[in-house]
């Protein structure tokens, strides 16, 4: 059986070291003008971490990976307006590189910092600014980091998946990311938008979201949390899921029929897909912490390789940088021929053309065009969002 | 707002009554309920709290015992309403009502070592704050221990049950303040059972009780720690986590073991309860330090 790896940051994360290196070096940046797309093509204001090269932000920031036993070095440069930091979660790493204000640095304005520890437990683990963090958190400065083994099991004599799928849970209160000075005081904010790996809703069920397997195979799920809510995910008993690790540690196998990930919590979840009997689908309740009332669902989908044709995702163009300040790259599906179109959400068209036998990619400047959200369309369902941001 | 005065005489009918009691009880440790005034940053809140002498104090009292032994405490109750106290596992294990300016026996059976939860649990003396944390120690607990008794304090409702509200006219729980042995960020860290000292490759015992009525989730800095006991989690009894929540009644007892020195938080990662009234950083934080 051939091994996936599958994340539903794929488009925006580098790959990143994955031969047991003895030195693994990643670099961030930090912003505070990035935009989310919600499922309905709306856009939240927020601040978080991106690839140095890319030059953009993401919610959440980029999936970050090594091996067991591997150096780590973490370079963060901060051109935002406020001071940053990153807070390993779970790495138990030295003060020094902890990544708290009152006990290790700050990065402000216009610095950069590097960041080293030792990855020596395989797992799923978080990072996070730690700046202010009730506000820093909500606004989206958060991202997910595995350590991997080279054998490809979960940790020393732990199981083998085929494929691993990492989950990371969040949410925010749209008035206090619309207006961040406003959040105050912090200790009232109530979310009210609840995302799996920054996809809300319908996005979910996107070709691209769902978690393609095959029957008979075995899948981990890597379980985390930024959320403020408490995440109640029921598990199938269809599946025989067991919790096998939590907080990068092994745990004696556990089969809890509904898994409750709090704020900051991991947990990685195995199960040998059944030929039948399954929808495809785990649903993931955000439930409020203070007062324990239920919140909203999520779903989490995934696509069976073997079911029918119809099933299978319709290939799409990839778009990059995105969001951009003006330069666009788009790489075609294969084989992809016929006009297409780039409009803004008011259904202008600000660009157009036609792509001939043998075209692969496009390249548009759209510096000058409006700051905002436009849809790159073309025929056979050819369908994908490019946010335009301020040029710097 | 209750009386004063009239909580002077119950104290003297309650001492009075004192007197039998612990002639029959010997060696028994006695609580007092006592009522008065909490002004966390300027703002008077009602206070109720489970103290080791008829003086008011704004830190409850901790209570010990052995274990595999069934045990005891005697209340005495200052405060002008009765309240029934009560101790708990993941469900309540024995209860006693405590008349105004009486007292009363608080018997249970015996329990495994671990932390468990001691306190009021009507109304009045819940959401004021009488809940404590009970500590049932075996002879192989000879490490240092700390203490974190958590609550988190919604003034409004504190005000609403002092007037005579009850849960169903409650409105949304917002609580304003989040504390640790009942004291909030800077605090704690003045509070030698609540900011874990010790020496690197020491290991010490943290015993941790939700004496609110909140879920809070605990995350360590710098290190993991072994769960030896949990009321609520029993399936977790020897996971090592770095992030491990305490339910509403909960008690678990943690093993830290002090790898590498510095200084490293603790804190709620619900990291609304990091603030006091809304500011940050407060309220749910404290740190370990460990020394060369």
């Amino acid at each position: 059986m051939i091994r996936r790896s599958f994340s539903f940051f794929a488009a925006l994360c580098c790959a990143v070291a994955s031969d047991a290196q003895a030195l693994v070096e990643h670099h961030l940046f930090t912003g505070m003008d990035g935009v989310h797309l919600t499922a309905g093509g709306g856009e939240i204001p927020i601040w978080g971490y991106g690839w140095a090269e890319d030059e953009f932000i993401t919610l959440p920031a980029p999936l970050l990976s090594c091996m067991q036993g591997d150096s780590v070095r973490v370079q963060m440069d901060n051109p935002s307006p406020e001071s940053h930091t990153i807070h390993w979660h779970g790495l138990d790493v030295n003060q020094a590189n902890d990544g708290v204000p009152s006990t290790s640095f700050l990065v402000p304005t216009d610095s950069s910092a590097t960041y080293a520890f030792l990855a020596d437990h395989s797992g799923t683990y978080l990072y996070h600014c730690h700046v202010t963090t009730t506000l820093h958190l909500t606004m989206g400065m958060y991202g997910m980091f595995i350590v991997e083994r080279p054998d490809g099991s979960l940790f020393e004599g732990g199981p083998v998946p085929d494929a691993a799928f990492p989950l990371l849970f969040s949410d925010l209160e749209l008035a206090v990311n619309f207006n961040p000075p406003g959040a105050f005081p912090f200790h009232d904010i109530r979310p009210n938008y609840f995302m799996i790996n920054g996809r809300n809703g319908a996005q979910l069920e996107a070709p691209e979201a769902q978690m393609p397997y095959n029957p008979g195979e075995t899948i981990a799920l890597r379980l985390g949390s930024m959320a403020y809510s408490r995440i109640d995910v029921a598990l199938p008993s269809v599946l025989g899921a067991e919790v096998v690790m939590s907080d990068g540690r092994p745990v004696e196998p556990w089969s809890p029929d509904t898994l409750s990930i709090y704020p900051g919590e991991r947990f990685t979840v195995v199960f040998e897909v059944p030929a039948s009997g399954w929808n495809d689908e785990i649903a993931c309740d955000f439930v409020m912490m203070a007062d324990n009332l239920y919140e909203q669902t999520q779903t989490l989908h995934f696509n069976n390789l073997q079911s029918s044709v119809s099933q299978a995702p319709v290939p799409q163009a990839v778009l990059s940088p995105n969001p951009t300040r003006g330069m666009l790259n788009i790489v075609l599906p294969k084989g992809w021929q016929g006009p297409w179109a780039l409009c803004d959400l008011a259904g202008r068209q600000v660009r157009q053309g036609v792509v001939g036998e043998g075209q692969t990619q496009l390249h548009l400047d759209l510096s000058g065009e409006p700051v905002g959200t436009y849809l790159f369309r073309g025929i056979n369902g050819l369908q994908s969002r490019v946010i335009l941001v301020p040029e710097r | 707002m209750r009386n004063p005065r009239k909580n002077k005489r119950l104290h003297l009918k309650a001492l009075t009554g004192l007197a039998f009691v612990t002639g029959l009880a010997g060696a028994q440790d006695t609580l007092w309920i006592n009522a008065s005034t909490w002004t966390p940053q300027g703002q008077p809140v009602p206070a109720i709290r489970l103290n080791a002498s008829s003086e008011f104090a704004l830190r409850n009292a901790r209570v010990e015992r052995p274990a595999d032994e069934a045990a005891s405490v005697v209340l005495v109750n200052l405060d002008d309403a009765a309240h029934v106290a009560a101790v708990w596992a993941d469900e309540e294990l024995a209860n006693v009502e405590v008349a105004a300016g009486g007292n009363a026996t608080l018997a249970w059976p015996a329990l495994a070592a671990g932390t468990y939860g001691i306190g009021l649990t009507d109304d009045l003396g819940k959401w004021h704050g009488g809940r404590s944390l009970l500590a049932v120690t075996s002879a192989s607990d000879t490490l240092p221990t700390f203490y974190w008794n958590l609550a988190e304090w919604d003034t409004d409702r504190m005000d609403s049950v002092a007037a005579g509200g009850t849960p169903s006219g409650f409105g949304p729980y917002v609580p304003r303040y989040f504390t640790i042995n009942e004291a909030m960020h800077p605090q704690t860290l003045e509070d030698p059972e609540a900011l874990v000292a010790l020496p690197v490759n020491a290991s010490a015992l943290i015993r941790v009780h939700n004496a609110g009525a909140m879920d809070h989730v605990l995350h360590f800095h710098g290190f993991h720690v072994e769960i030896l006991s949990s009321t609520h989690h029993p399936e977790r009894v020897g996971w090592s986590k770095d992030t491990q929540p305490v339910k509403v009644g909960e008690g678990i007892t943690f093993r830290l073991f002090a790898d590498q020195t510095g200084i490293y938080p603790v804190h709620d990662h619900n990291l609304i309860a990091v603030t006091n009234a809304g500011l940050y950083p407060g309220g749910m934080l404290t740190q370990i330090h460990v020394t060369p």
